[in-house]
């Protein structure tokens, strides 16, 4: 037992550990509109967007947090208006937008050498550089989500179910998919300390996807998921510090085990698949 | 009689050549109008202009000030294993703006008098996925009437329904008329439409003919628009179409 609380001793740690709960949490509730928008890569395009953020902030000495957050939100932004237009796909606006970012934000650090953050610490996530401020930081995102999902909830449902209808309904879907973004960019950003850039899709993504397994229902769903996320940041933050490995890393293999587990016993049982759950 | 919507010379496209164009069109009060035309022809193009998803590249379109319109899309568009119910697939009509997540009494009564009048009352708290064809097709319509529109658009209503359910919801919509309601909906199903609506508008990037089904289901008019020889047939009345190509290669296989 002692050497299962031999961690909480660290103050390190216990900040990592509550940042990758509510991480976990945030990703978690935010990934459910993701996912049931087809938009699952978003994640990935939006964290290795930022890192271009991250780079430029970091050689000019700018807060990471204002830097790499504009150049998130830019980004989402710039994927949910070429993706409206429909001249492209979702895929191809996310995949062109944020791989070139990505790209800058590798040779901008080549060139002219890193002055924040560890280039492996970015990619994979580390506890060590979190501050109280980094707390407090997402706890903030998180009520922002919460009063954003709070306030516009039918909005977002229905602009995530239908949005061609929702735009014949008087529902502002582009100012609906502008906050979706903006928040999403924001939980992105957040979690990059913990999680890093190359796994913090998968946060977005494996919680909904399972929450989505055990039920048919719209807020459940999101009760679910946002239950899984939490947990699967708090157990992982745990495997990492025993183990020895990165934090994202065991937040994304609890995650990912957890899927399989649930994945398997659906396909075995499929008539306890969640019928009418509302 | 003032119209709904009255479009006036109206062109639109998506970029390149326009998908409609020379559109002069009254939709007025209580019509019941099928727009007829094959894929490609612009008859989701031109609901879009209706429904104000789309602004015209030439012409003006004119609505009735306050004018309300409920619309239905295709259901092939449906996300079917999406996690809502019933009634909450209803309530989405009310989004608008601020509001608290969970439906107050007076909404949860208007989604039960909604679903009550398309006579699947005693469905709001099954998942979509769970419904038949045409049950599905009544929860898009009760969403669209929760908003009390003076006219109702409906992509394809009739597209993927069996001959039973098809003529069932032609009746629905034929008592929503009578109550009052204009509708106008898209259609492939030239038959189906003649023997049920009054009024039709045939359409290939242009209106072709417009009136009645006799005056539109003519084979110089339906060669025009869907670019095969037609023959059409009475029945009871009713202008009847055959394809007459079928007919030939049947009676004289090369």
């Amino acid at each position: 037992m002692n050497i299962l609380l031999d961690p909480f001793a660290y103050q390190f740690f216990v900040k990592g550990l509550i940042v990758a709960t509510v991480a976990g949490a945030l990703c978690g509730l935010i990934g459910v509109f993701i996912v049931l928008r087809g938009m699952s890569y978003i994640g990935h395009g939006i964290s290795h967007s930022i890192f271009g953020g991250f780079a430029a902030s970091s050689i000019i000495g700018f807060n990471f947090y204002l830097g790499a957050g504009v150049w998130g939100i830019a980004s989402a932004l710039a994927i949910a208006s070429v993706t409206r237009k429909k001249l492209v796909g979702a895929d191809a606006a996310i995949g062109v937008i944020t791989m070139g970012s990505f790209a800058l934000g590798v040779a901008l650090l080549t060139y002219f050498g890193n002055k924040g953050p560890t280039f492996d610490a970015a990619l994979f996530g580390s506890i060590l550089g979190v501050r109280w401020s980094d707390v407090y930081i997402i706890v903030g995102v998180l009520g922002l989500a919460l009063a954003m999902i709070f306030f516009f909830y039918r909005s977002l449902l229905f602009t995530t179910f239908d949005p061609e209808v929702a735009a014949t309904a008087g529902v502002n879907v582009v100012r609906i998919e502008s906050m979706l973004m903006i928040v999403l960019s924001l939980s992105t950003l957040v979690t990059l300390n913990v999680i890093g850039v190359t796994l913090v899709a998968a946060t977005l993504v494996i919680p909904p996807v399972i929450a989505r397994l055990l039920t048919a229902s719209f807020h459940k769903l999101l009760a679910i998921s946002t239950g899984l996320g939490a947990a699967f940041g708090f157990i992982g933050m745990n495997l990492s510090y025993h183990l020895d490995v990165p934090s994202g890393t065991t937040i994304v293999l609890i995650g990912a085990i957890v899927f399989t587990l649930v994945y398997a016993f659906k396909s075995v049982r499929p008539s306890r698949m969640p019928k009418v759950a509302m | 009689m003032t119209p709904l919507i009255s479009l006036n010379d109206v062109a639109a496209t998506y970029g390149g050549p326009d998908v409609i164009r020379d559109i002069n069109w009254d939709i007025n009060p209580g019509c019941f109008i099928g727009i007829v035309g094959p894929s490609g022809s612009g008859k989701t193009t031109l609901l879009s202009v209706l429904l104000g998803t789309m602004k015209p590249s030439k012409g003006s379109i004119t609505r009735q000030k306050g004018l309300a319109i409920g619309f239905v899309p295709q259901m092939e568009s449906i996300d079917w294993n999406f996690p809502v119910t019933v009634s909450q697939v209803v309530m989405m009509a009310r989004s608008q703006g601020f509001r608290a997540p969970w439906a107050s009494k007076q909404e949860k009564a208007e989604v039960a008098r909604a679903l009550d009048r398309l006579g699947i009352g005693d469905l709001a708290d099954r998942h979509l996925r769970t419904l038949s064809g045409g049950q599905q097709q009544r929860v898009f319509i009760a969403r669209a009437l929760i908003r009390q529109p003076e006219i109702l658009i409906m992509d394809e209503p009739t597209s993927g329904l069996d001959v039973a359910t098809r003529h069932d919801m032609l009746h629905l919509l034929e008592s929503l008329q009578r109550d009052g309601l204009a509708i106008v909906l898209t259609t492939h199903d030239l038959n189906g439409m003649a023997a049920h609506l009054p009024e039709l508008v045939c359409i290939q990037g242009r209106i072709v003919a417009k009136g009645s089904p006799e005056e539109c289901i003519r084979p110089e008019v339906l060669e025009e628009v869907f670019g095969a020889r037609m023959e059409v047939l009475k029945h009871l009345g009713v202008p009847v179409v055959i394809d007459e190509r079928k007919e030939d290669s049947h009676e004289h296989p090369a």
